[in-house]
C-alpha cells in the first residue's frame, strides 16, 4: 500500500516533468532543440506535435517532417524501443490526468470497459482508422487531440478560459475527462482506446520487448501467489486474473508506469533487461493455482 | 478450438468496427468544420481577399450546446499571412464592424494581442498566423446576419491598408426578417 502510494507520486513527478518539458510557457524541450537547430517557432505542444508527424511517417509523406519533429520522433522510437512505452508511463501528463482525477471517485460510479471489451482491437482499430482517415475524409490529428487540449487547460489557468471549442474539442474532453476518464476504472480509457501515439508505442514495444537488451516489465513465475495486487493496481486493465487464478499479461496497452510492481507483495513483477518470464513474451497464463496451494 | 475461432472473430469485428468508427469520427469532424472560418492572404494585397462567410445554423450539437457564440476566424497553426512581396512588412491587425468582444491571438511570439501589432518584421516568403476570436452576445444570435465585419492588416509603418479579410456571420435556421445587428464601431484590436 506504502510502495503503491510512493510510486504514485513518483510518477506524479515525472508527469510535471513532462509538463514542463513540453507544454507552454515552459515548453523546455522545445526551448531548448529549437535553440539547437536554430528553428524560430512558437514553442508550445503543437509545435511538437507527434500525432500530426507520426501520420506522415506512416503515411511516407517524409518531405512535410521537419528536423526538429525528425529528431523527436526519433528520441519518441529509440525509447520506446529501450524503454517500452516511457513517453505515456512517465512524461504524458495529458494521458495521467484523467487517471489520476479518477482517484478522487468512488470505484462504484465507474465503467470497466477493460473486462468487457478487448481494447486491444479497438485500440489498434482506431490507429487503422486514424491512418485511412486523410484518404477518405482528411485528418483527424488536431480534431480529437487531448494533447492539444491539454495545452488549452494550462493556457486557461485550468478554470479559466479555455479559448474557442469546436464540436470535436467539446468530444474530446467528454471522452478524455469525463466518459473515459473520471469514470472509468483505472481513468485511462482514452489511452487504452483513442491515442495513436500510445498504439504506435506499444506495437513497438510489444516487439522490442523481445530483445534481450532491451528493459520491459518482467515476471517470476515462481515468485507470484496470485493475490490479484497488481490486477487491481493496473490502470490501463493489461493486467488479468482468470477464474483458474491465472494472471494474464497483454503487453499491448501496457505503459509501464510499474504501479504493478510497486503493489506486488512478493517482487514477482520487475522492471528490466533480459528475458520477460511471460509465456511467448507477450501473455502469461500462469495456470498453476497450485503455487499459491503449496505457499498456504 | 471453436472457442479460440469466435475470440478471434470478434476480435476483428471489434477491430473492423473501431476503425469503422474512426473513419466515420472523420466525416463528422468534416461535417462540422464550417465552425471555424478560415483565411489565407498574400501581402501586400491589391484588393479584398475573398469574403469568410459562417453559418451558425450548421454549427454541430456539441457546439450549438455549449459554446454557439464564440467563433474564430483563423489562418491555422502554420502561417497564413504571407508576405509575396520583395520588402519586409510591419503588420498591424485591427478589426471593424464586430458585434461583441473580439481577441486577436497569434501564436508569434513578437505579436501584441492588445494592440495588434507584431513587432517583428513579416520578411518575403515568411507569414505570420492570426486567430481573430469572437463573442457575440447570445441574444444576438437569431438574426439573418449576426454580425459583419472586417479584418484589416495594416502597414503599422505609414497606417497604410495591405489586406483586409471581409467577414459575415449568418444564421439560416433565422426566417431573415430579422436584420443585421452590425456594429459601426471600429474595434482597435482587442477588448
Ligand atoms: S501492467 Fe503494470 S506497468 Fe503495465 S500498465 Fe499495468 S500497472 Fe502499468
Ligand atoms: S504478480 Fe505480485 S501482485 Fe500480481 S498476483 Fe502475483 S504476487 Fe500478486
Amino acid at each position: 500500500m506504502i510502495n503503491t502510494q510512493i510510486m504514485l507520486i513518483k510518477r506524479a513527478i515525472w508527469y510535471i516533468v513532462g509538463l514542463l518539458l513540453f507544454y507552454a510557457p515552459f515548453a523546455l524541450y522545445q526551448k531548448a532543440l529549437f535553440g539547437l537547430v536554430n528553428y524560430n517557432k512558437p514553442a508550445d505542444i503543437h509545435s511538437l506535435c507527434l500525432r500530426m508527424p507520426l501520420l506522415n511517417l506512416l503515411l511516407g509523406k517524409w518531405s512535410l517532417i521537419v528536423p526538429v519533429v525528425m529528431i523527436t520522433l526519433f528520441l519518441f522510437f529509440m525509447f520506446a524501443i529501450i524503454f517500452g512505452p516511457f513517453f505515456c508511463g512517465r512524461l504524458c501528463f495529458a494521458g495521467a490526468l484523467p487517471e489520476y482525477l479518477s482517484r478522487l471517485i468512488p470505484d462504484r460510479f465507474k465503467i470497466d470497459w477493460v473486462t468487457g471489451i478487448n481494447p486491444i482491437p479497438v485500440r489498434y482499430g482506431f490507429l487503422a482508422g486514424y491512418l485511412i482517415t486523410p484518404f477518405l475524409a482528411g485528418s483527424i490529428a488536431c480534431a480529437f487531440c487531448n494533447l492539444s487540449f491539454m495545452q488549452r487547460l494550462i493556457d486557461g489557468g485550468f478554470w479559466g478560459e479555455f479559448g474557442v471549442l469546436s464540436s470535436t474539442n467539446i468530444i474530446t474532453f467528454f471522452l478524455w475527462i469525463i466518459l473515459f476518464g473520471i469514470f472509468t476504472k483505472g481513468g485511462r480509457g482514452f489511452c487504452n482506446f483513442i491515442c495513436p501515439i500510445g498504439a504506435v508505442q506499444s506495437l513497438v514495444y510489444s516487439i522490442s520487448s523481445r530483445l534481450h537488451f532491451t528493459y520491459k516489465l518482467r515476471f517470476a513465475k515462481d515468485k507470484c501467489i496470485s493475490c490479484g495486487a497488481c490486477v487491481k493496481a493496473c490502470s490501463m486493465g493489461s493486467l488479468q486474473k482468470e477464474p483458474d487464478n491465472s494472471i494474464t499479461y497483454q503487453i499491448h496497452n501496457c505503459i509501464t508506469c510499474l504501479q504493478c510492481q510497486a503493489a506486488c507483495p512478493k517482487n514477482a513483477l520487475t522492471y528490466g533487461t533480459g528475458k520477460s518470464g511471460w509465456k511467448d513474451g507477450i501473455t502469461l497464463v500462469n495456470n498453476e493455482p497450485s503455487i499459491q496451494e503449496s505457499i498456504r | 478450438m471453436k472457442e479460440q475461432i469466435k475470440k478471434s472473430l470478434l476480435t476483428l469485428c471489434l477491430f473492423i468496427f473501431m476503425a469503422g468508427i474512426t473513419v466515420g469520427s472523420g466525416y463528422y469532424k468534416k461535417s462540422v468544420s464550417s465552425e471555424r472560418g478560415s483565411f489565407i492572404i498574400a501581402l501586400p494585397a491589391k484588393k479584398d481577399n475573398q469574403e469568410v462567410l459562417l453559418n451558425i445554423a450548421e454549427q454541430g450539437l456539441p457546439k450549438k450546446l455549449i459554446q454557439p457564440n464564440r467563433i474564430s476566424i483563423s489562418s491555422g497553426h502554420g502561417g497564413g499571412i504571407i508576405n509575396r512581396g520583395n520588402e519586409s512588412l510591419w503588420v498591424k491587425v485591427q478589426t471593424e464592424g464586430f458585434l461583441g468582444k473580439v481577441q486577436l491571438e497569434s501564436k508569434d511570439p513578437s505579436f501584441n494581442h492588445e494592440t495588434g501589432v507584431f513587432s517583428r518584421p513579416l520578411k518575403p516568403n515568411q507569414s505570420f498566423n492570426l486567430a481573430v476570436n469572437l463573442t457575440i452576445p447570445k441574444g444576438k444570435l437569431k438574426g439573418h446576419t449576426v454580425t459583419e465585419g472586417n479584418i484589416k492588416l495594416i502597414n503599422s509603418k505609414d497606417e497604410s491598408l495591405i489586406g483586409n479579410i471581409p467577414v459575415r456571420i449568418i444564421n439560416s435556421e433565422t426566417d431573415g426578417i430579422e436584420d443585421s445587428t452590425k456594429n459601426n464601431d471600429t474595434n482597435e484590436a482587442c477588448h
